[in-house]
């Protein structure tokens, strides 16, 4: 899938906002939102969020896990552990890129936020890369993958999953005797097999 | 390696390859297929190459009408290279439809040791996909690698430019800001020059 | 304005939320376009959508132009049409792709009542399965020797690779799916805990897929 579809799915999540304008409950397909009071915070899903911040008719409440404590926490987490540290935000990516990108005026010590969720992102994606390395070695036909979020296992398609078919096809096509043990490789702590 | 069928291009330029065959009877009339032959008869125990469509029919006879001999690249020397570090060979250059002949021809190989090397030689060359896929010097790092594995390499990369391109969107609004103030000049400095 | 919200459903007697119809929509038209077959259809869901959307649409008409309300109806409804159309478009272009066994397998499930086809899509797909071989014999087959004239109907199909690798997340626990050993002598069983994530073979978890115990992703 493209990116900007990952982030489209992202876009349903609810955040809160600050209104400067007052409205009665708005009966939305997905959801009732509202009502609008100005200067009092409610939710909205993300999009909705983005659009009146850009029409100016709101501030963004920047989500708990976007304060620079708790992303200095997940750094180090990140960096200290050799598994997939579970996000606060199953799209914490995009959440971040489109709140700092739409309302970075809303959001104190944007420019540090944004440089701390680019380094855990990149610590995690190198973390992906050895991963997929060591998955592959171990005999590549089954992972476990918890707490990677959709736009990271979406970074590793469609190179993960076509270098697993290839595998099987050549081991499927050249009839090779059966291999000592279905190989298992794991992605994560909670993975019931032997580690990456 | 895509998915095989019966219209599948890859695999028809796949059965295009050549492989070292020995004759098993005298064939008649069939002495262009040997370069260096003299006769207008293939004789008993000519070592020809012939692509593998060809050389697969001759076999499946009954009986064969040849003996299939692998090609150099399936052979011990070039295995124990291959087992001892794959990344190494320049599949490009020595056999570029390395995995997909070696599917076909490991059926050749009564050990299965064909097999096991390009079983062993796909893990080990993966982490090359990685590196071209996210390289700078996309180039060099495709260079080495055989057809299918560019195909990878390509899409693995394109998918690395899409995600870039995502997020670096709206992340430099200056650099924006800049062209369209640059833009504006340039007309500006245009419409002075009328 | 006052919208309605709730869509009753004429086949039975449960209520469904509009919210919940574009969940069930969103997941399947994840899942189709992350499966390699095609699945079986969610006409309802689409055409309650559909009627949703057409009821929306009149109800912003009689807001004024400028109105915030109508302009945030509107992106919410864009939003809904683009999954609908992709939905669809994704399910067309399998069915031109593997048309082949789609329809045979199809022929069966319609005996049974279980097909994967709404009624225009089968249309659709033999439709497109005769105007195939008749462009074939006018550009090819028609102009070679008589013994090579004929549509080799299953030397044409193209089958989906179900043994390709997905992503999956398990929405609830499923114990013992059963991975094969290639070499069927070594099947392996795992679980898939609720809300755990991997990577494996479509093809021991197509059932899955399709009854919702699993999401792709």
């Amino acid at each position: 899938m493209d990116p900007y579809e990952i982030e489209f799915i992202g876009e349903n999540r609810i955040i809160s906002i600050i209104p400067n304008f007052s409205y009665d409950k708005i009966y939305l397909i997905c959801g009732e939102f509202g009502p609008f009071r100005a200067g009092l915070p409610l939710n909205v899903p993300l999009w909705l969020a983005i659009m009146l911040k850009q029409k100016q008719k709101c501030r963004i409440v920047p989500p708990d896990w976007m304060e620079m404590d708790n992303l200095e926490n997940l750094k180090e987490e990140e960096k200290r552990s050799r598994f997939f540290t579970k996000m606060p935000n199953a799209h914490y990516m995009v959440e971040a890129k489109l709140i700092l990108g739409a309302a970075g005026d809303d959001i104190p010590n944007s420019a540090e936020i944004k440089t701390i969720i680019k380094d855990i992102w990149d610590i995690r994606m190198s973390k992906l890369r050895t991963s997929m390395d060591a998955l592959m070695k171990s005999g590549g036909s089954y992972g476990r993958l918890d707490h990677l979020t959709m736009m990271e296992i979406n970074s590793v398609k469609p190179l993960l999953p076509a270098a697993m078919d290839d595998l099987l096809r050549i081991q499927m096509m050249a009839k090779k005797p059966a291999p000592a043990s279905l190989n298992n490789s794991t992605f994560s702590q909670s993975g019931n097999s032997q580690n990456v | 390696m895509t998915n095989s069928n019966y219209l599948n291009i890859s695999d028809i330029l796949v059965s295009n390859e050549k492989i070292p065959c020995k004759i098993l009877q005298d064939l008649p009339k069939m002495g262009f297929l040997d370069p260096s032959a003299t006769e207008d008869d293939l004789k008993v125990g000519s070592n020809v190459e012939i692509p593998l469509w060809l050389g697969e029919t001759l076999y499946s006879r009954r009986p064969p009408l040849v003996s299939v001999d692998l090609p150099k690249i399936y052979k011990d020397a070039y295995r124990e290279i291959l087992n001892a570090d794959a990344c190494t060979i320049d599949l490009h250059k020595f056999a570029q439809y390395f995995y997909e002949l070696g599917c076909y021809i490991a059926k050749y190989d009564i050990k299965g040791e064909v097999a096991t090397t390009l079983v062993n030689t796909f893990k080990q060359r993966f982490r090359m996909l990685l590196a071209a896929s996210v390289s700078n010097d996309s180039i060099g790092t495709m260079q080495p690698l055989s057809v299918s594995e560019r195909e990878r390499a390509a899409a693995a990369a394109a998918t690395e430019h899409a995600l870039s391109a995502w997020l670096q969107r709206g992340d430099s609004p200056l650099t924006t800001a800049c062209m369209v103030a640059n833009h504006r000049k340039r007309k500006r400095a245009e419409m002075e020059m009328l | 304005m006052d919208l309605e919200d709730d869509i009753e459903f004429s086949n039975d007697e449960e209520e469904i939320t509009a919210d919940t119809v574009l969940k069930t929509l969103q997941s399947a038209w994840q899942n189709e376009r992350l499966a390699p077959e095609i699945l079986p259809h969610r006409n309802d869901m689409v055409e309650c959508m559909l009627g949703q959307i057409q009821h929306m649409e009149r109800n912003i008409n009689k807001l004024p132009k400028t109105d915030l309300r109508a302009s945030i109806h509107k992106m919410e409804l864009s939003r809904i049409k683009f999954i609908i159309c992709n939905y669809l478009k994704t399910r067309l272009n399998k069915i031109e792709k593997y048309c082949i066994p789609i329809l045979n397998e199809e022929k069966q499930r319609i005996d049974s009542g279980t097909n994967y086809l709404t009624p225009s899509e089968y249309k659709y797909a033999q439709e497109y399965l005769l105007n195939l071989e008749s462009h074939l014999k006018t550009v090819v087959l028609n102009k070679v020797p008589n013994n090579m004239q004929t549509f080799e109907m299953s030397k044409m199909a193209v089958y989906p690779n179900l043994q390709t690798h997905v992503f999956l997340q398990a929405n609830e626990t499923v114990n013992g799916v059963v991975l094969e050993d290639i070499f069927g002598d070594q099947d392996e069983e795992i679980d898939l805990e609720e809300g755990s994530q991997h990577i494996l073979q479509y093809k021991p978890i197509a059932d899955l897929v399709k009854n919702g115990k699993v999401q792709l992703i």
